[in-house]
Parts: structure tokens; C-alpha cells; sequence
């Protein structure tokens, strides 16, 4: 057997392994382009599929061969239009490549896989192809496209060879002779072979030279291809070992890639009887001499059928009927029916094995995962690095020997840097995009929906986002039955789709990106939603939640139900879903890696499933805890908060509901496990007076109450005295440690996707990147950890599983859907937060006071030295743009300490009043989107309009305005009170839901001289107006506030004839193109940002006197 | 796994075998001195909360995560005292380092395979089963341990 080294093999495996991932897709565009046949692709398709097989002819791999060769003639039928692609051609083209694949996985093995009915089918399809243009001559089926070889002849039948194509190939001397055309051969040529013609005495070449014929045959296939020869051929592997052609001598012609210097390697016999035949078809010896002209000649003069002359049995009857064409056996065109059914016809892909037992064959199976390819760039730059790394070892040695303190620790520092450097680069050889999960999708989704009957579209996106490894992996299987579910639940058939009001085809958007050092997948359908009342019902009646907690739930944490074990909500079992592995398999081999999954359906419209990924698996930061004296690690993952509740607030917020301890965070109850109490462990507080650390023997975490408070709380703490009069005598009583700093609670609240609870903790550390090293067989039992790590000082850390730790305290997945009621309500609070949110500029004008403006007054922030800044008449300029900018500080209007004396400063460029002024201030600036609780009033002070807490700091919000109307009041001018017809001042509506917005732009409309009516929100505003009605001349309003938002506000108004009239302006904090051409659509008249006083009072005034004229 | 295939065939291609013995509590020990990778004294190690009882803790050799397992614990003895004298037996058993806490460590005793007698059902309080054989010098008896034997879980 020639499968040749290993490395070649391998190198083979990997080149092919990487046509076939392409293929399959490209397969699919085929398809959906059908007749319009896009020439590139299918040259790119029919490129890899030759490749695949040259490779496996050299490596004498014969079944990958044959099936590419078939896969090869379809294509170019394909390419060169003589064949539509339809689906079923393309299934079948699927399918082999999918056999292709078999067989490269089990590469060492493969000829002796079954492939016959791939073969069969792709030649079926070949000769359907073929069948309506029959009646143009064609001899060979394949020899159209050029480069399209004909090894496997069979399907030719010799009578259909036109005569005029026929070519004679002879011995100079010998009767015998081999008859062929030059469309057989033509091909040949192409593929860079040479072709020989050779001559073998049966009895003289090879019984004299102790060789079998079969041997011969079998040496022959492996390295090249039997055109033609005088004796049924058969492949070498269906032949006895004792076989004999049935002529005494063999002529055959034989493409192969062996030069003419090598050729004779392989037959050993006197160089007399091989010659080569050119691509002019005339012969030449090995030598290259011309041997003959041949040319064209009537196949009559020289018929292979005449018994040869010098024939060594001259009595035995004519050997052959007719020039017999390689493997001719049943002729499949003559045959009726071009149907699959037929008998296997290719000589060489059929039965192998048998005599193949004679070459020795390596049972182990070649894994190809256990190599990786790495661009050469980041080899390079790893190289850099570890020569880096030798150097800074070196110094550090150096440093060390001499006592070079300073040195070492540079030296040190280096290493550190280079290390991480290192680090990195090494996990971006283990990264690979997730288009290696993703590609194989459009496939799955098409057989899928081709079986179901649907009409699926499946858009990919994100595929270049890369992962680690191991993960792209593991995510596979859960991304696949996502993926299966859509198509099988999600997506409804075509009729059912049009009923519904919908487009034919369903839409599957499977998307990845990047976000927060998290990758994201969703996968998004338009399909039919999950009903969350269905899924609630299936949870009651398989007990999964009561009737109490059915009733308390929002139809999202109803669609959630559906991760909880033992739910599945399959109608009816296909072979697709339903298989009793649900989602809740998905969901826990996703919390394996550290993801989080999250489901959003709306009934009638379609599913989203989101899934959070971390990067890798390999290095991932923790949060380093200490319980019981020894250190644990808690994935960053899982951690969602650290909680310190201090001494004197435990009594308050502990409590104790049933069995279980409860902390109140943010109006929720957090249920809370001690984790020295579930891994049974001692745990250890710091006797705040010694410094020592001592046992804990708190019964329980609320066992914290005061003497009195509880009847058996005396039990409990004469017991407590007891103890701990024994250990230090010197303390002076128990009540005091109960109200000290180190008998503060320390809770790491952590979420293992569904569920959420507090792990309480002795002492809360660092948090840290560690490396996950396994457990040993003999801990495998212990569930509450992941692994373990080395931590810096060389000692080893505990890694807690902390979803195990939670089912080994009694956590029971009843508080998965009080989780998913929290996600919700979590979320909601960000998108009603979302609205809110205001885009501030930081900044400060002394060391330890921060101030905020709003972002979108901002024109500009310059760099100006200290020196730059003019006193010219009495205020601060400098030269700006080639004008004068007017500076100004805020501690010139309000109350705030004097600006830092600082050598280069910043100037904030406003423009206010059409002029632009310079804030004098000082960094660090930084520009932040938050959803502000603004205090209006606490702080509130001329030129601060509040103050809020940013970044854990208490923030000075500056009004600009009033600071530049303070200093420079001469700039605005005040135009003329707008009076309504009754004679009063005009009133104006205004609508906003947050108190701040309302009280400031209240205040700035009052000081305009307007009469306002404020409401909190639509709804009161409507009937504000309602009760109001002649009154008000003027609606401004938010855009976002609850029950009646400003778009439904304006609707109404506008829709009502009575109020058609007002124009209305409407507030937000950022105006989106979305946002204006929909409120163009409801009819606001006009858009104004929030804190734009100028421009908003300009609109208001420009809108009260259109309305008064 | 080499290591414990050799140990596993009483009838080894050499006819001797080098034991390396030490002491369980009172009872002398001994084991084929190529599953040994190394002796160490008794470094820090990391208790595992809810760790099967014998075993003593993790600890950390050279960036691999080894258990250390109390073989006196584990042969049903009590377990071994933290004395100066005691050593962790670093042995590899199915591709994991596993370290044997012992009381004391001994010498090297040459072993010829057919002077190793069957082991009795009981040796010391340590059941039978756990030795590959018996092997006698002068003055002293050695049981040879069938390491792989004794670290198979669930016993």
C-alpha cells in the first residue's frame, strides 16, 4: 500500500479537510443560483474537488479518488452548463461530500469504506444529465469539460466511439494493438501525466520475475490510471492472486505521474516495450525518440480483435470480442433505466479490501484536531517574544548574582510585561473564528427545512469573531440544537406563514460579536414565538413551578421556563426535537463554559436566544475569597456583585425566611448560602482585638441579634460568652464583637445564568487572572469545585463551581424563575434608564471638586497654556480662531472653591447666546452617558443647577447659562412676553416625567414670562390639556414617560379637531433620525434637546407668535 | 501507565526488581522503584473541604496539581503522623501525579521475583489484596504494593 508518510498524509489531510469546509457552502450557492451558474464558484468547487483527488491518486487513496472524480464530472457538466444544478443534484453532491468527509476522518481506512452507492447515485445523476443531449455524439461523458479526466471508462461503451476518432497504438512489430480516441486520452495529458504505452508478456515479465499480476496491477493503480488495455481489466483488488489476463501478452496504456526516467521502475522489464505517447499522439521511447507515425488510422487496418501473430498459445481461441475498454462489465447508457439501482460499475471503488489485506495498514485512526494552523505573523511575533524573554532572563540572572537590586527589579518588570505579551499571544493561536460552527449551518438549515417542507432563509453574521478553541468546540452541539429548534419549532411552513400575514420564507439571523470581553451570539427567528402561557401550563403540570408562582410570572419568565430540567415542550417527536434532550441540555453544557444563555419570544413574531460566552477558558479572572483560613476562586462570570454588609446593618438586612437566610439588596430578597456551612469548613473571623484569628460559631447569619431581642437568642449567647471567655479571657463582651467592623458580612453575590444568590465569605481578596489546572481522579467527587490554581505565592486555590455549590446547599431551581422575574424587571429598569440617559462632559476646576455640563452644549475642549489668558477689561480672553474667546470660571458665579493655578489648562468652548465662551477648567475631562438621579435641590446654587453622584463621586452640574447671563447679562436679550389673546402670558403644556427636566426647564419657561402646567406624564397631560383646554397655547413634552408616551400624546392631539391646532414641541436627550421622522409621522412640530434652553425658548417663542399673527 | 503495567505482571522480562520500601505506621512497604518519580518531605498543601477521607490535601509540584493521599488512611490504617520523618511518595497512576503520604521512607532492597511470596490475607491490619506479593530479607518482611491497586477508586 503507498500511503506514503505520515506528514505528507497529514499535510494531504489538512489541505483537504479545508477544501471540503468550503465546498459544502459553496454547494449551497449553487444551488440558490440554479441556471444562472456562476462560472468562479463553480471552477473554485471544481478546483478543490481535483485537488482533493490529485492528492488521493498520489497517496493511492482510491475511494476519495473515484468519489471526487465523480463529484469532478458533475461539476463540469455544471460548469459548462450542460447540467442545472437542482436541489436533488445538489443533494447528492452534498451527500458524497459528506461521505468525503467520512472518509478523510478515517483516512488510513478509507479503502475500505463502502462508498459504491455515492458513486452510483453521482454517476445516475451524470447520465440523466447526460440522456437529453444523447443524441449528440459523445463518447465520453466527462470529456467535455477540459481537464476533466476519464479514468473510470466504464460507463463508455465501446460501439458508441465514433470511427474517425479512433487512434491505433502499436508496437513497431507486434500484431497487437491497443485502439482508443483522443478525447480518452486528451485528458490525461491535461492533468500533467504521461501516458505510456507498455507491453508485458504475461509468462516472460511476469512469472519469470516472480510478480502476480495482480501485484502488478495493484502497483499500477497507485501510481496512475489504466487508460486502455487488450484484457478485461478489473481493479487489482477484485482479482486473485493468481489471476492471469486472458492474453498472453498485455498491452496497455497507462497514465501516471511518473516521469519516463522513473517509469520503469515500476515494470522492470526491457525498455523496448514502453513507450510514451505525447499529446501529438505519436510514440516515443524513454529516450524520447519518435518512435512511428501514428496518426489516425481506420481502426480496421490494426483491430485489437486479430489474434496476435507471434502469440505464444497460437491454437487458443481469439482472446478478446472487442477492444475492451477498461472495466467494461455492464454497460450502464445500454442499460434501461439510468437508475441507481444499477450495479456498482466503478472498477475501483467497489469491493476493495479484499485483497488488500496484504499491505499492512495502521488501525489508529490519524487525528487531525491535534494540529492547528497558526499565521506566520504570530509565530514570528512569539518568537520575538521568547527572545525577549531569554534576554530579560539573562539580565535578571545577572542582576540577581551581583545584588543589583535596582536592576532585577527592571529586569522584573520586563519579564512581567513580556510574560503577559507572551500570554496573549499564545491564546491568539488557540483563537479561531466561529464561522467554523457557523458554516455548517446554511447546510443543516437547508436539509432541515427541505425535509420539513419550509422555506428558510439563514443569514450569517459575525463570523470572523474569534474564540478560543476548546469553546468553538464545546459550542457546536448547543448552537446546533438552537439552531434545529428554530427551524423545527420556530419557523412555520409557508402556508401557514402567508396566513399569518408573513412572507413565504421564515428568516433565521444567527449572528456573533464582541462585547464587554464576552462573546455574543443570538440567534433570531421570525417565526412563530413561543407562547408563554403554554410553556407556564406544561411547567405547572410536570410540577416544575406551583399555581402561586405561575400566576407571578411575566410572559418573559414564562418563555424561561423552558431551560428547566425535565421540560420539553415538543408536540409531537421528530427525528429533529424532542428527543427528550431539551434545553435545559443546552443550557447546562453552555454553563459548563461559563455561558450565559437567555431566551426573549414574542408570540406570533419570532424568538431570540441570546448566549454570552467568555473568550477562553483557559486563563479567566477570579475573585479570590478566603473562608476557613485557605483561599477559593469564583469565576469573574459568575460574580455579579461583592457585598459588605457592615456590623450594625446585619440585624437589619439579614433575615431569616423558613431555613434559609436572606439578605435585602435593592428591594429584592438574595437568598444566601455560608459557604464554610456547605463545604463544611470552619469558618474564621479576625478577632478585632488580638488580630488573631479565632473559629466562628455563629449558629446562623442572622444569629446576630441583639441579647434581648429573641428568647433564644440568651441560649445562644451565654453559650457564645462561654466560648469565648475560654479562648480569650481578656475580651470584654460578646455584645461588642456583634457591632465591630470585622463581624461585617461579606457576600460575593454570584449568578449561575438562572439563578442568583449570595455566597457568604470570610474575607473578600483581589481579584486575580488564574491559570485552571484539573483535579484529580480522587476529588472528582468533590462537586463544589471547578479546579484548581497556583496561586502567586506558589500555594494552591480551590476554583468553586458555584451552580454545584448552589444545588449542594438545597438551592433548588424554584429561584430560577424568581431570577428570570428579576432579569426582566432588571431590564426594564435599563431601557426605561436607556431613556433617561444624558451624555455629560466631566471635567474639574479645582483637585477635589467634580463638575458635569451636558455633552451636546459643548462645542469644543482646547489645550491653551496659563500664559495665553489676557486680562483686557477686566475679563479673562485669549486669542481663539483668530477671534476673542471670553473666558470664565465658574467660581466667578457660584460658590465653589477657586480655580487651581495650574501652568496648562483646559477651556471648554460653549456657545451660548450665539457667542462662544471658554470654560476655564482643568482634567482629567471624560465624557460619559449615565442615567442620572439629579438632586435639584441639596446643592443647588446660582450656576449649578444640582448635583448627582458619577463615577462615586458627588458631581456639581453646571447651568452655563446662568453662569454667562450672570456675567454677561447684556448678552440676551429678552424677547417681548408673548401674551396670549386673553391678554395674560401664554401658557404652556409641559409634559416630562423626571422631576429635574421639569424643574429646570419649568424655572427657564417662567423666567420667559410663560405660564406652565406641568404633568408627569402623557396621561396627566392629556387631561391637563383637556381640563385646561383654551388656556394653553403651547405642548412641549418628553418624548419617553410612562403610561402615555410623547409620540401617543401628540397622536391624540393632533388626531383631536379641537386641540389640532397647538403646535407641539417635543424634548429629548438625544434626537435620532429613528426618533424625528417618527414624530414627524405623529405630527410634532418641532424637536429641541433638553438642556438647550436657548434654542427651546427661540422655538417656543417663534411658535406662540406664528400662533398669535 | 508503564509503570503499572510493570507492576501488574509479576512475571517482568528482569527477574529482579528494585523496591523502594518505607513505612506505613509500623508496617514496611515497599514498591517498584520506577513508579516512583520522586520524594519529597511534606510541602504546604491545600485541604480540600469535603475530600474523601484519605486524602490529605492538594499541593502543588511544579505547576501540576497533585493529590496527596493519606496511604495510611487509605490501607485502613490510621492515618500517618506529620513527623519530620514523613515523606510524600510522588507516584504516577493513570497519567496523574499522585503523592503517598508515608510515615518514613527506607532503603532499596533488591528483589528477585521468584523469591516473592503470595501475600497473606492480611498483613498488618492492611488487607491482603492490596499487595502484589511478599518479600522476606534477613530480618525483615516487605510487602510489595500493587500501587495501582491501592489508588483504584472506590475502595
Amino acid at each position: 500500500m503507498s500511503i506514503q508518510d505520515d506528514e505528507t498524509l497529514q499535510m494531504y489531510l489538512e489541505e483537504s479537510l479545508d477544501h471540503l469546509s468550503s465546498i459544502e457552502n459553496d454547494f449551497l450557492t449553487i444551488e440558490e443560483n440554479g441556471a444562472d451558474i456562476d462560472e468562479d464558484l463553480v471552477n473554485k468547487v471544481y478546483r478543490a474537488a481535483h485537488s482533493i483527488k490529485g492528492g488521493a491518486g498520489f497517496m493511492g487513496l482510491t475511494n476519495i479518488k473515484d468519489l471526487t472524480h465523480e463529484m469532478e464530472n458533475i461539476l463540469g457538466k455544471i460548469r459548462s452548463r450542460k447540467m442545472v444544478p437542482t436541489p436533488d443534484i445538489v443533494n447528492i453532491l452534498l451527500k458524497a461530500s459528506d461521505a468525503l468527509k467520512a472518509l478523510m476522518n478515517d483516512i488510513l481506512n478509507s479503502n475500505e469504506i463502502d462508498i459504491s452507492h455515492h458513486v452510483q447515485a453521482l454517476q445516475a445523476v451524470l447520465e440523466a444529465g447526460d440522456a437529453p443531449p444523447a443524441s449528440a455524439p459523445k463518447p465520453c461523458p466527462v470529456g467535455d469539460g477540459p481537464g476533466t479526466p476519464c479514468p473510470v471508462e466504464s460507463a463508455v461503451a465501446a460501439k458508441e466511439i465514433p470511427e474517425e476518432g479512433k487512434i491505433s497504438l502499436a508496437f513497431p512489430g507486434s500484431g497487437l494493438a491497443i485502439t482508443t480516441t483522443a478525447e480518452k486520452v486528451g485528458p490525461h495529458f491535461e492533468q500533467a501525466k504521461y501516458i505510456y504505452l507498455v507491453e508485458m508478456d504475461v509468462s516472460r515479465d511476469i512469472r519469470g520475475q516472480h510478480k502476480t499480476c495482480q501485484g502488478v496491477l495493484e502497483e499500477m493503480e497507485q501510481t496512475g490510471t489504466v487508460v486502455n488495455a487488450n484484457f478485461t481489466l478489473k481493479p487489482s483488488t477484485e482479482l486473485d492472486a493468481d489471476w492471469e489476463p486472458d492474453v498472453p501478452v498485455m498491452l496497455f496504456l497507462f497514465g501516471s505521474i511518473l516521469k519516463p526516467g522513473d517509469i520503469n521502475i515500476l515494470f522492470e522489464i526491457d525498455t523496448n516495450h514502453i513507450f510514451e505517447l505525447r499529446s501529438d499522439f505519436q510514440l516515443y521511447d524513454l529516450d524520447g525518440q519518435r518512435i512511428a507515425s501514428l496518426g489516425q488510422q481506420p481502426a480496421e487496418q490494426t483491430s485489437a480483435n486479430e489474434p496476435p501473430p507471434k502469440a505464444t498459445h497460437p491454437d487458443s481461441p481469439a482472446p478478446v470480442a472487442e477492444p475492451v475498454v477498461l472495466g467494461s462489465v455492464p454497460d450502464p447508457v445500454s442499460e434501461p433505466l439510468p437508475d441507481l439501482g444499477i450495479e456498482p460499475v466503478a472498477p475501483f471503488a467497489t469491493q476493495p479490501g479484499e485483497a488488500g489485506a496484504s499491505t499492512a495498514r495502521k488501525p489508529a485512526k490519524v487525528e487531525h484536531e491535534t494540529s492547528l494552523r497558526v499565521h506566520v505573523s504570530l509565530l514570528d511575533q512569539l518568537m520575538t517574544l521568547a527572545g525577549e524573554l531569554v534576554l530579560s532572563r539573562n539580565q535578571l540572572l545577572q542582576s540577581i548574582a551581583s545584588g543589583d537590586q535596582r536592576n532585577s527589579e527592571t529586569a522584573g518588570q520586563r519579564i512581567d510585561l513580556i510574560t503577559s505579551e507572551l500570554q496573549e499571544a499564545i491564546m491568539l493561536t488557540r483563537m479561531q473564528s466561529i464561522g467554523n460552527v457557523f458554516n455548517k449551518f446554511p447546510r443543516v438549515v437547508r436539509d432541515l427545512a427541505q425535509s420539513l417542507g419550509k422555506q428558510i432563509e439563514l443569514t450569517l453574521e459575525g463570523k470572523e469573531v474569534e474564540l478560543d478553541k476548546t469553546i468553538i468546540e464545546a459550542i457546536g452541539d448547543p448552537l446546533t440544537h438552537l439552531v434545529r429548534n428554530s427551524v423545527d419549532h420556530g419557523i412555520e411552513t409557508p402556508a401557514i406563514r402567508k396566513q399569518a400575514g408573513k412572507t413565504a420564507t421564515g428568516q433565521i439571523f444567527l449572528k456573533a460579536y464582541h462585547e464587554a470581553g464576552q462573546v455574543n451570539i443570538e440567534i433570531t427567528d421570525d417565526g412563530k414565538g413561543l407562547d408563554g402561557g403554554k410553556l407556564a401550563a406544561k411547567a405547572l403540570e410536570k410540577g416544575l413551578i406551583t399555581e402561586d408562582q405561575a400566576k407571578l410570572m411575566s410572559v418573559r419568565d414564562k418563555v424561561n421556563l423552558i431551560f428547566l430540567p425535565g421540560f420539553s415542550t415538543a408536540e409531537k417527536v421528530t427525528d429533529v426535537s424532542g428527543r427528550g434532550v431539551g434545553m435545559d441540555v443546552v443550557k447546562t453544557n453552555l454553563d459548563q463554559l461559563g455561558g450565559i444563555i437567555d431566551i426573549d419570544s414574542e408570540l406570533g413574531k419570532g424568538t431570540t436566544i441570546r448566549i454570552k460566552l467568555p473568550l477562553t477558558l483557559a486563563i479567566i479572572p477570579c475573585q479570590i475569597v478566603l473562608t476557613g483560613g485557605e483561599r477559593y476562586a469564583i469565576p469573574q462570570v459568575n460574580l455579579e456583585e461583592l457585598l459588605r454588609i457592615p456590623a450594625d446593618q446585619v440585624r437589619s438586612r439579614i433575615e431569616r425566611v423558613g431555613d434559609a437566610d436572606v439578605v435585602r439588596l435593592r428591594g429584592n430578597l438574595l437568598p444566601l448560602i455560608r459557604l464554610s456551612d456547605v463545604i463544611e469548613v470552619d469558618p474564621i473571623f479576625m478577632d478585632p482585638d488580638t488580630g488573631a484569628t479565632q473559629p466562628d460559631r455563629r449558629k446562623s447569619l442572622s444569629d446576630r441579634r441583639s441579647k434581648k431581642s429573641s428568647l433564644f437568642g440568651e441560649e445562644n449567647e451565654t453559650l457564645k460568652a462561654v466560648e469565648h471567655s475560654d479562648s480569650t479571657p481578656n475580651r470584654r463582651n460578646t455584645e461588642e464583637r456583634r457591632y465591630h467592623a470585622g463581624s461585617a458580612l461579606n457576600i460575593v453575590v454570584v449568578s449561575t445564568g438562572a439563578m442568583k444568590y449570595g455566597l457568604v465569605v470570610d474575607e473578600l481578596n483581589d481579584s486575580e487572572e488564574i491559570v485552571v489546572k484539573p483535579l484529580g481522579r480522587d476529588l472528582k467527587k468533590c462537586k463544589g469545585y471547578a479546579g484548581a490554581t497556583i496561586m502567586g505565592d506558589g500555594r494552591v486555590a480551590l476554583i468553586l463551581d458555584v451552580s454545584n455549590l448552589a444545588k449542594m446547599a438545597g438551592l433548588t431551581s424554584l429561584e430560577a424563575s424568581s431570577r428570570a422575574a428579576e432579569i426582566a424587571a432588571a431590564e426594564q429598569e435599563a431601557v426605561r434608564a436607556c431613556q433617561d440617559k444624558q451624555a455629560l462632559l466631566i471635567f474639574r476646576s479645582a483637585e477635589d471638586e467634580q463638575f458635569a455640563a451636558p455633552l451636546n452644549l459643548v462645542e469644543r475642549i482646547e489645550k491653551i497654556k496659563r500664559t495665553d489668558i489676557e486680562n483686557l477689561g477686566g475679563k479673562q480672553v485669549i486669542k481663539y480662531r483668530g477671534g476673542t474667546l471670553p473666558l470664565f470660571s465658574i467660581d466667578e458665579v457660584a460658590m465653589v472653591k477657586p480655580m487651581a493655578e495650574l501652568e496648562n489648562m483646559l477651556v471648554i468652548v460653549f456657545n451660548v447666546a450665539k457667542r462662544e465662551v471658554g470654560l476655564l477648567a482643568m482634567g482629567p475631562v471624560d465624557a460619559q452617558e449615565t442615567n442620572l438621579t439629579i438632586d435639584g435641590v441639596t446643592l443647588r446654587q446660582e450656576g449649578i443647577m444640582g448635583s448627582a453622584i458619577i463615577n462615586d463621586r458627588t458631581t456639581l452640574l453646571v447651568d452655563i447659562y446662568e453662569i454667562v447671563k450672570a456675567l454677561n447679562p447684556q448678552w440676551f436679550t429678552t424677547p417681548p412676553v408673548v401674551e396670549a389673546e386673553s391678554g395674560h402670558a401664554a401658557t404652556v403644556l409641559f409634559a416630562e416625567d423626571s422631576s429635574f427636566f421639569r424643574n429646570q426647564v419649568k424655572g427657564s419657561m417662567e423666567k420667559e414670562g410663560l405660564n406652565v402646567l406641568e404633568a408627569e406624564d402623557g396621561a396627566i397631560a392629556w387631561d391637563l390639556l383637556q381640563a385646561n383646554s383654551e388656556k394653553i397655547a403651547l405642548v412641549v413634552t418628553d418624548i419617553e414617560m410612562p403610561n402615555l408616551d410623547g409620540f401617543g400624546l401628540t397622536k391624540m392631539i393632533k388626531s383631536n379637531p379641537a386641540y389640532s391646532h397647538l403646535p407641539v414641541i417635543a424634548l429629548t436627550t438625544l434626537a435620532g433620525e429613528e426618533d424625528i421622522s417618527m414624530g414627524k409621522k405623529v405630527g410634532i412640530d418641532d424637536y429641541q434637546i433638553k438642556l438647550d434652553r436657548e434654542k427651546l425658548m427661540n422655538s417656543i417663542h417663534a411658535f406662540l407668535q406664528a400662533n398669535a399673527a | 501507565m508503564k509503570g503499572t503495567e510493570l507492576m501488574n505482571t509479576k512475571t517482568d522480562h528482569s527477574p529482579t526488581v528494585e523496591l523502594a520500601t518505607f513505612y506505613v505506621g509500623s508496617a514496611l512497604c515497599g514498591m517498584d522503584i520506577l513508579n516512583v518519580q520522586e520524594i519529597n518531605k511534606l510541602m504546604e498543601m491545600t485541604k480540600v473541604p469535603q475530600a474523601p477521607d484519605y486524602v490529605t490535601g492538594i499541593l502543588n509540584l511544579r505547576g501540576q496539581i497533585v493529590t496527596v493521599v493519606d496511604l495510611g488512611k487509605k490501607l485502613g490504617l490510621t492515618s500517618i503522623e506529620f513527623s519530620d520523618t514523613a515523606r510524600n511518595i510522588i507516584v504516577n497512576s493513570d497519567n496523574e501525579y499522585v503523592g503517598l503520604l508515608v510515615s518514613s521512607i527506607s532503603d532499596v532492597v533488591d528483589a528477585k521475583w521468584d523469591k516473592v511470596e503470595e501475600p497473606p490475607a492480611n498483613i498488618g491490619g492492611v488487607q491482603g489484596v492490596f499487595f502484589k506479593g511478599v518479600f522476606k530479607t534477613k530480618d525483615r518482611l516487605i510487602g510489595i504494593l500493587d500501587v495501582h491497586k491501592v489508588l483504584a477508586e472506590d475502595n
